[in-house]
């Protein structure tokens, strides 16, 4: 029997998600994912509960979507492995797979699994791995440290040397030098021309993460930085008592000024336009007549992905 | 081809993992020779044939339940808790595969403590018969009649609960399956429709009565077909990955 037609060259599209929706039962999932994946990095950023994990697990064939559709180099996660082919390399964000097992057997034996794969002259060694992530090779996966785990989870993921590789939530639990390690470590150990998507739920791992941003909130995509511009936009943050009633102060300024409280008492006003002596006072006084002190004004205007990002992500409790 | 090689390192990989844990030595191996000792030297059991050979093909039920169901349910529960059965979802492995590449673990698990039963069975004077041959067939035809339950189990509970109720089940087919105890006529008549009896009575026609297969071995044979096709489509209807 001949190998399997390995995976098509071209990497235009490596995934494609098309109006992709996966409700559940309870509430939650997403809705209408609209998404093309190259090769590079690709973050993807949300609160927990924004839909990462449904979307990461829909694009590797281990949830079935409600609707739309998911293709991978042009064809669906189940079709690829009815071929036998594995074009994914995923490390999931729960769990503690054989947790009787040490590391080393675990990635022996997914080792030996792939070596069937027809994309075998891809997948890495087992040193390589072992050494990369500076795995703990000798104690049982049940007495890992949640570090340990992360590395060894990543090096699983990385061992069937597929051409895409899902990385959700790798961070979780680490503190900022293992964070900022573990992606270090991926940006030198993931071949070139690999499509990587990596959720995070911890905006400052942008800061390690040299790529494209995509942010979900409440199951859709609400920032996607390959193609929503970045914005030039102002902020206002001032200090007052908290819940105040900014609802008519919308109608003093421009359109399309985002007006919230980031957390209990301190205020966020973002306009695209600039904020101008006028702004200001418009504010002040709006705050004078509802007879809210108002302190530590400050005024700075955004730049960058994360601060984008980082908007949108607070933006939920609308004052 | 590929799929062959999958099923064959998965399987390699299961038996390894469940071969290393030592409450399944002592469920498998220590508790089935004990038995053999025990039923060999008192007179639990009576009947027309030796008694090493009726107390082999007992214990050889035993330790097939042991793998086929109790260890089965256990480890597949824990391995669901461990979110160990979606971690082989990102895997190359089909779910056929893998649930396949599980039953065939507990077929040489159970193999494997037969070869140790057998050896004690020699050593008490068992004198095997060329249809011993059948055994191992007679030990897959016990793995498959029990092991789709063991998944209906260990898919559908928490894992505590899972090991709770198969060990509990275990111990069942032990005392009141007509397993250790012989029952009366009645009662033994229901039993033979139920697996540990059916099973026992196969053992029996591998290891004492030379392998000659009359009317009530094939039942006996297909009683076991029957609850294997039951628990097996039951288990893919109900089991719950995560």
């Amino acid at each position: 029997m001949p190998d399997e037609p390995p995976v098509p060259a071209d990497t235009a599209f490596a995934i494609r998600c098309v109006d992709l929706s996966l409700t559940y039962p309870g509430g939650g999932g997403i809705s209408g994912i609209n998404l093309d994946f190259g090769s590079g990095t690709a973050a993807i950023v949300g609160n927990n509960g924004a839909g990462k994990s449904t979307l990461l697990e829909t694009i590797a064939g281990l949830r079935t979507p409600t609707s739309g559709q998911i293709t991978l180099f042009g064809k669906s996660p189940g079709v690829w492995r009815s071929m036998g082919t594995h074009t994914v390399g995923v490390a999931l964000q729960d769990g503690r797979p054989y947790p009787s097992a040490t590391p080393l057997a675990l990635l022996k034996y997914l080792h030996d699994l792939y070596a069937s794969s027809p994309n075998r002259t891809m997948t890495p060694t087992v040193d390589f791995l072992v050494q990369a992530f500076a795995l703990n090779t000798g104690a049982l996966i049940k007495n890992l440290s949640g570090g340990e785990l992360q590395r060894l989870k990543c090096a699983a993921a990385l061992m069937p040397g597929a051409r895409i590789v899902i990385l959700d939530e790798p961070t979780a639990g680490l503190d900022p030098q293992g964070r900022r390690d573990l992606y270090a470590v991926l940006a030198s150990v993931v071949p070139a021309h690999s499509s990587v998507l990596v959720s995070t739920h911890i905006l400052e791992d942008l800061e390690s993460i040299d790529s494209r941003v995509i942010a979900l909130k409440d199951g859709v995509v609400a920032y996607d930085s390959s193609t929503s511009p970045t914005s030039s936009a102002f902020r206002l943050t001032f200090t007052s008592r908290s819940n105040l009633d900014l609802r008519g102060l919308h109608d003093a300024l421009p359109e399309g000024v985002k007006i919230l409280e980031t957390i209990n008492g301190r205020y966020s006003i973002t306009s695209q336009p600039h904020i101008n002596a006028a702004f200001i006072a418009t504010v002040m006084n709006f705050c004078a007549q509802i007879g809210a002190e108002v302190s530590d004004v400050q005024v700075r205007q955004l730049g960058g992905v994360m601060e984008d990002v980082e908007d949108l992500l607070l933006g939920g409790d609308t004052a | 081809m590929n799929s062959m090689r999958r099923l064959l390192i998965q399987t390699k990989w299961e038996f390894r993992l469940n071969a290393r844990n030592f409450e399944q030595a002592l469920l498998l191996v220590i508790i089935p020779v004990l038995i053999l000792f025990i039923l060999t030297n008192t007179t639990i059991i009576g009947g027309q044939n030796s008694p090493v050979s009726l107390g082999f093909a007992t214990v050889l039920t035993v330790s097939t339940f042991a793998a086929g169901f109790t260890s089965l349910a256990i480890a597949t529960a824990f391995e669901r808790r461990s979110d160990t059965l979606v971690f082989l979802g990102t895997t190359s492995l089909t779910r056929v595969e893998v649930v396949l590449a599980k039953s065939a673990g507990s077929f040489l698990l159970a193999l494997f403590a037969g070869i140790f039963t057998l050896v004690a069975a020699l050593l008490l004077g068992w004198i095997p018969a060329t249809s011993a041959v059948l055994i191992p067939i007679s030990i897959a035809l016990g793995v498959f009649s029990i092991s789709g339950f063991a998944y209906l189990l260990a898919g559908t509970l928490r894992a505590e609960a899972v090991l709770a109720i198969a060990n509990a089940v275990f111990l069942c087919v032990l005392l009141l399956g007509g397993v250790l105890f012989t029952f009366s006529t009645e009662l033994t008549h229901v039993l033979e429709f139920f697996p540990p009896l059916a099973l026992k009575h196969v053992m029996e026609a591998s290891i004492v009565t030379s392998g000659t297969a009359d009317a009530s071995i094939l039942t006996a044979v297909l009683v076991l077909l029957g609850w294997g096709v039951i628990g097996h489509v039951l288990a893919s209807r109900f089991f719950k990955w995560r």
